[in-house]
């Protein structure tokens, strides 16, 4: 018989998991299966291939699930290992830079009209240069820190700060207006 | 103290963390099972046919090194009496094992 263990934690889930319950670690993936799509998806990524990194970075969590050590929380560690899948394919597939200064999107000015409505965090995400959306991504999302995610990224420390100082200061402007008003007039 | 700034990290973060559940989540966590079950099958059998052979490299030594003991011992007695069996009929029986599981396990691994 198939024990229950949804009333268990997610720590504890991962040391049945790393003693081999697959039963555990599939509970563990449907917790969090939609953080990291939505991650990746966040990130920049094709639905597509947010769901065939998904897997890929469940698969990957499932066979190094014996070096969680419970660290972060098992989100965060999961959420890690999908960014890190996803860097990699966006710097394979298009040679990608991070370039310290990046051209304004499109969209950010037409939207800057629109700031009195509360955008929801995709729709936000968009508006974000490709770097920016990493940067922020990385280091909010997938809770790196700038050092990290620098490393992850292959960039100057600085302009990780500054993609992620210029990306929140866009969000902020976007999510929360009267926040995004005061710090602008501070 | 927190400040405004620091607030709207959390904010963030938090809406990072609880993204609205998709409606496919239901089909996206059976593939995942799928592909968990499959790759644990996988991992399985590479790890069987790595003992199975570790298992026939042991006893093709045992029987090579075996067979040469019983014939020298066999080639140095004088009569059939004083010969010992035993190593002579081991390391036959050792290869006789090696054949049938080689047999056994080639029309399996032709299959897969």
């Amino acid at each position: 018989m198939r024990e229950d263990h949804s009333q268990r934690a997610d720590t504890e889930l991962a040391v049945l998991a790393s003693r081999g319950e697959e039963g555990a670690f599939n509970l563990l993936m449907r917790r969090h299966a939609s953080r990291v799509r939505a991650l990746l998806r966040r990130m920049g990524a094709q639905p597509a291939l947010a769901d065939d990194l998904s897997q890929d970075a469940f698969l990957a969590a499932w066979q190094s699930i014996g070096t969680f050590r419970g660290e972060s929380s098992f989100g965060t560690w999961i959420c890690r290992i999908a960014a890190r899948l996803y860097v990699k394919r966006w710097r394979y597939d298009a040679r990608h830079v991070l370039m310290a200064e990046t051209p304004e999107p499109e969209g950010a000015a037409s939207h800057e009209g629109a700031s009195n409505a509360r955008l929801d965090l995709d729709e936000a995400m968009v508006l974000l240069s490709a770097a920016e959306r990493l940067c922020v991504s990385l280091c909010h999302g997938a809770g790196m820190s700038h050092s990290e995610a620098a490393e992850v990224l292959k960039s100057p420390l600085g302009t990780v700060k500054s993609h992620v100082k210029r990306g929140l200061d866009k969000l902020k402007v976007h999510l929360d207006p009267q926040g995004g008003r005061h710090a602008d007039a501070g | 103290m927190q400040t405004p700034a620091d607030d709207f990290e959390t904010r963030l973060e938090a809406m990072f963390a609880d993204p609205p559940e998709a409606p496919d989540a239901e089909t996206f966590a059976l593939t995942v099972e799928r592909r968990l079950a499959s790759e644990d099958r996988r991992r399985r059998m590479v790890l069987g046919a790595c003992t199975a052979a570790a298992g026939l490299a042991a006893a093709g030594i045992f029987a090579v090194f075996g067979a040469a003991r019983g014939i020298s011992e066999a080639i140095s007695a004088s009569s059939a009496a004083e010969l010992n069996w035993i190593p002579l009929i081991t390391p036959l029986a050792a290869v006789a094992v090696v054949l049938l599981v080689v047999s056994e396990l080639a029309p399996t691994v032709r299959r897969r």
